[in-house]
């Protein structure tokens, strides 16, 4: 009992502090490039890349590299880094830490080996980090950038998608025919698989196809993402969206481009042409009434 | 006179119903989306070699390229620039997080940004830390609920050790509150996604501002508690 008084005493009178530290020095500030390497490697083969470092701070950072690996654990598309001692010598960089004074840079080679990662897709990430050394009494903040390595070693992984969902407004009003779909990858959650899917939106008939590449969907996911397509077409026309084998149609009520104003004109014609009618005829019944 | 008149209003009308389910020409162009758009620059950056606008990796032949004796890897001391091309760049607005003397039972509040400038489609901010508050052999743990999924109001006397919140962003989500009402998670060791940005910022910095909190148990022992925290940022592909 005395003694947890004791600490109580020290705690109050003696303090914990957070904070009263002499500062660290300028806030940190770190830029990577590029973003993200996409390859393909044939079994065997090395290759090499970079990534470009810069210090925008007003002061020298010691930057340390490694080399993670990441899945996507979310429909969001939020990643989950973690180390793989299986595959760390897979990856490797020239230097694994270096010293950028204010404003410089850096280019830090990389090599990848892909004998020494199994085969299919590979999701890799080259992190910088800003290195501080523990400061007593303060709570001290690092930054950390990433660029991401999305490989594929030899034969792909399973690239089979599903369509899980696919909005498109039954009436489409404006320059572009928009809607959202929901890509799904099938494969087993527990597989380190993903693909971009390669989307087509066909507009039937008449219409122009148009492709695009939609984000990462990683084995397990579905993501959801908005598209628009520019259009300039008139009457009910079948939209089809297609994700590598996977097809969705729908039928929807086009009025885009150029025809939203001929068929604003030709109603306000109309209307005006009505109003007329009705017009002239109650004068016409006026004229008769009066005459008898 | 009134016959052609009505047949002239009656074929109009025939005209305009019948063009309503005819389907004209197409004249479309490129794709474009406002949460996922199509940028080559950015999407594709691997058309070219190192060095250009985009990047590719180069075959390394049979030989192990790494080391230092065959180090591509140098310095470009002038080649800083504001913003580069296909690149993510994570500042803070403070080199160190003050939370002063804390007396058990009243929590201490801090607050840093994290701004980011990015060319990226969307981008991710992650947090871990080393370690809990450390001094000496002592701790000062993360608060016991509360996570960055499924952020918890602070109560004040009751919530003690650290935890932090969002208290400004980009479309905040709801998630972490709103002013006098903030819900507060532990900052876990791994790195763990807080935030996400999709769309393009447009050359547009955004800030994020993170309010570390903290309260300790009357039994703590006094010390210098210090750890480091680290803010990541990437692309989200």
């Amino acid at each position: 009992m005395k003694q947890y008084l004791l600490l109580i005493v020290v705690a109050v009178i003696g303090g914990v502090t957070l904070g009263f530290g002499s500062p660290v020095g300028a806030a940190d500030n770190l830029q990577i490039r590029p973003l993200q390497y996409r390859e393909t490697l044939d079994v065997g083969q090395q290759k090499k890349g970079v990534v470009d470092i810069a210090n925008g701070s007003d002061e020298t950072e010691n930057v340390t590299l490694k080399v993670q690996f990441f899945k996507q654990v979310s429909d969001d598309g939020t990643l989950q880094f973690f180390d793989d001692p299986d595959q760390a010598d897979a990856i490797t960089l020239d230097v694994d830490n270096v010293e950028l004074k204010a404003k410089e840079s850096a280019r830090i080679g990389f090599t990848v080996d892909s004998s020494k990662l199994p085969q299919g897709d590979i999701f890799g990430v080259i992190f910088a980090t800003t290195k501080h050394e523990d400061v007593p009494q303060t709570i001290v903040p690092s930054v950390q950038v990433g660029t991401l390595l999305l490989l594929q070693n030899g034969m792909a992984g399973p690239r089979t998608a599903a369509i899980s969902s696919l909005n498109i407004g039954l009436f489409q009003f404006g320059s572009q025919i928009k809607g959202s779909v929901g890509v799904k990858n099938p494969a087993n959650i527990d597989q380190a698989t993903g693909f971009f899917p390669s989307m087509q939106v066909s507009v039937e008939p008449w219409g122009a196809q148009t492709k695009f590449e939609g984000p990462l969907v990683y084995a397990g996911r579905t993501r959801t993402f908005d598209f628009s397509v520019p259009s300039n077409q008139f009457g009910v026309y079948k939209v089809t969206v297609s994700a590598n084998n996977a097809v969705e149609s729908r039928y929807v009520f086009l009025i885009t481009g150029i025809w939203r104003v001929v068929v604003s004109g030709v109603f306000v014609f109309l209307v005006l042409l009505a109003v007329g009618s009705v017009v002239v005829r109650k004068v016409r019944r006026g004229r008769v009434k009066k005459q008898l | 006179m009134i016959v052609r008149r009505r047949v002239s209003i009656l074929f109009l009308g025939m005209a305009t119903v019948t063009s309503l389910f005819v389907a004209a020409p197409v004249y479309a162009d490129s794709m474009s989306s406002t949460s996922y758009k199509i940028d080559t620059s950015v999407a594709a950056p691997f058309g070219g070699q190192a060095g250009s606008s985009n990047y590719k990796m180069v075959v390394g032949g049979g030989e192990a390229l790494t080391g230092s004796g065959a180090s591509t890897s140098y310095k470009l001391s002038h080649g800083y620039v504001a913003q580069l091309q296909q690149s993510v760049q994570l500042s803070l607005t403070t080199a160190s997080i003050a939370l002063g003397t804390l007396t058990p039972g009243v929590s201490k509040t801090g607050t840093v940004s994290a701004q980011v400038l990015t060319d990226a489609p969307s981008y991710s901010l992650s947090i871990a830390q080393n370690n809990n508050l450390t001094s000496g052999i002592n701790t000062i743990s993360a608060i016991p609920s509360g996570t960055i999924a499924s952020p918890v109001a602070w109560v004040e006397g009751t919530t003690k050790g650290l935890g932090f919140t969002l208290t400004a962003a980009p479309a905040l989500p709801g998630k972490w509150g709103t002013t006098g009402n903030y819900g507060y998670a532990a900052i876990p060791s791994a790195t763990t996604t807080l935030y996400t940005r999709s769309g393009y910022s447009g050359g547009v910095q955004d800030t994020v501002t993170l309010q570390p909190r903290v309260d300790i148990a009357a039994s703590q022992v006094a010390g210098n508690y210090t750890n480091t925290v680290t803010i990541t940022a990437t692309t989200i592909p």
